[in-house]
């Protein structure tokens, strides 16, 4: 399914990028890896209808689409279970109790945000997103400021939940490692003006990989990156 | 050792009231008590006032004034601070007639007040009040829409926040601080206003009572008169700031 068309993006004279087409399949989990400032966010931001593009045209077909930004963005007035169920159709909410059990949040659901550790509010986050009912989750570096232990843990617990979802999820990062825990399909992007410059498929299952494996892919991957054309 | 700083506090206020008495005491000695009133001839007047009903009822006329005229400014200038915060289309149709309000002198509107609505049942009054705490409930409730935390917005607008629940969770809990700092200078404006409307356009009313006592040289009944609009200003803003730590308490 073809989500973007020729899509190109301008901001004065910068081309963030130019006539680039992206289709994606139901249900799987792309990765998109590539430099800072490369115009990672910018593609999801045109694709949550945050920004419009400056030629071409993205159609994602009626899909909802979900965000998980970089920070949590979290309502500091209202409690956990509040800041989920405004955005969680009423007749699911009972779903926010199960999602509070799985994610371990579940005594805190009617603390404020300012109680929570940094860690928390990206998981309160991450439920958030996956409450709202959608087909497309994007997700814009939502591990950056973590470490790396709770980083490992965030992804297993978001491809668990995308498990039961099936949902089709965009993954933005700069991190190698993150990308290829979680991606079924990186994609390599160019530093600006961005284009995808290759493509590649994993095919160990997500619960069986590790950061120290996959060296091979990392070593390609690490060198595209370097020698990215411009 | 942060108790004795509260208490420390407390008896600097007891103190400072103690040593006002006294300079007032001894100004009343040194110019004559028909200049100045002692505390205690001022203390009887009040009770004599006191037991009056005619007391009472000036002060609940002023009160009812002063509250339908913040209240009307609240009312007008909240939904229009908002409009201008959110458009600057907006802002700038509706600015010089924000700057007149602004930079009028308050004697300005007391006598047009007094000349379009002349003296009685204090339409003037309120008028004159309305006009004068405007400003500042616009202002604020502009400047907050505009401080509108850009990053929530945007998230409002990926999930789909409908309008009911936006206004709710989203705009009114980020303009409310804003729309009380307005709400808090109108308040005080509000009880100099309505004694200094009465004064001019009105035949009831604490203002009106006050030039009665002016013609009269009852030096001590303005002071106690002057005494009751301190408390309703100090009264009135307390309350507004019990209303905005009742309301941030929790998650600030």
């Amino acid at each position: 399914m073809l989500i973007l068309n020729n899509a190109t993006k301008e901001y004065d004279d910068v081309i963030v990028f130019k006539g680039l087409s992206h289709s994606i399949e139901k249900g799987k989990i792309y990765s998109l890896l590539g430099p800072s400032g490369c115009g990672k966010t910018t593609i999801l931001r045109i694709l949550a209808e945050l920004e419009k593009p400056s030629k071409g045209n993205i159609d994602l077909q009626g899909q909802r689409v979900s965000y998980i930004f970089q920070e949590p963005r979290l309502l500091p007035w209202e409690t956990v279970r509040k800041n989920l169920e405004l955005v969680c159709p009423k007749k699911e909410i009972k779903k926010i109790n199960e999602i509070l059990e799985l994610m371990e949040l579940k005594d805190y659901s009617n603390a404020y945000p300012k109680e929570l550790s940094g860690g928390m509010k990206q998981r309160v986050a991450i439920m958030r997103a996956f409450l709202y009912p959608h087909e497309i989750l994007l997700m814009d570096e939502p591990f950056q400021a973590l470490d790396l232990k709770l980083k490992t843990k965030l992804i297993k617990e978001i491809y668990n939940l995308h498990q039961s979802m099936k949902n089709t999820i965009l993954f933005v990062t700069h991190d190698l490692d993150e990308a290829l825990l979680l991606g079924d399909e990186i994609l390599i992007l160019s530093p600006k003006p961005a284009k995808i410059v290759k493509k590649f498929t994993i095919n160990i299952p997500q619960a069986e990989r590790k950061p120290d494996d996959m060296q091979f892919i990392k070593e390609e991957i690490t060198r595209l990156l370097n020698h990215a054309p411009i | 050792m942060n108790h004795s700083i509260i208490r420390n506090k407390r008896a600097y206020l007891l103190i400072s009231i103690f040593i006002f008495i006294i300079i007032w005491q001894i100004s009343s000695i040194i110019v004559g008590p028909l200049i100045m009133p002692s505390p205690i001839e001022t203390v009887k007047v009040l009770a004599d006032l006191a037991i009056q009903p005619d007391f009472w009822k000036d002060i609940a006329i002023s009160m009812g004034r002063g509250f339908i005229g913040f209240f009307l400014a609240v009312l007008v200038g909240t939904p229009l601070g908002f409009w201008m915060g959110l458009r600057e289309e907006i802002e700038a149709f509706f600015y010089p007639l924000l700057v007149l309000t602004q930079t009028t002198p308050t004697v300005s509107w007391l006598i047009l007040g007094w000349l379009w609505f002349g003296t009685g049942d204090g339409a003037a009054a309120i008028f004159i009040i309305w006009i004068i705490v405007i400003p500042f409930i616009i202002v604020n409730v502009m400047e907050g829409t505009k401080q509108l935390d850009a990053q929530l917005m945007e998230m409002s607008k990926v999930f789909r926040i409908p309008l009911k629940k936006k206004i709710l969770h989203f705009y009114i809990p980020q303009i409310f601080p804003y729309w009380l700092a307005g709400c808090s200078i109108g308040s005080g404006l509000t009880w100099k206003g309505v004694a200094m409307a009465e004064l001019l356009t009105a035949r009831t009313g604490i203002g009106a009572t006050m030039g009665v006592a002016r013609i009269n040289l009852e030096i001590a009944q303005v002071i106690v008169w002057s005494g009751v609009l301190v408390l309703l200003g100090y009264g009135s803003s307390r309350l507004i700031k019990r209303l905005e730590s009742a309301f941030t308490r929790k998650w600030r």
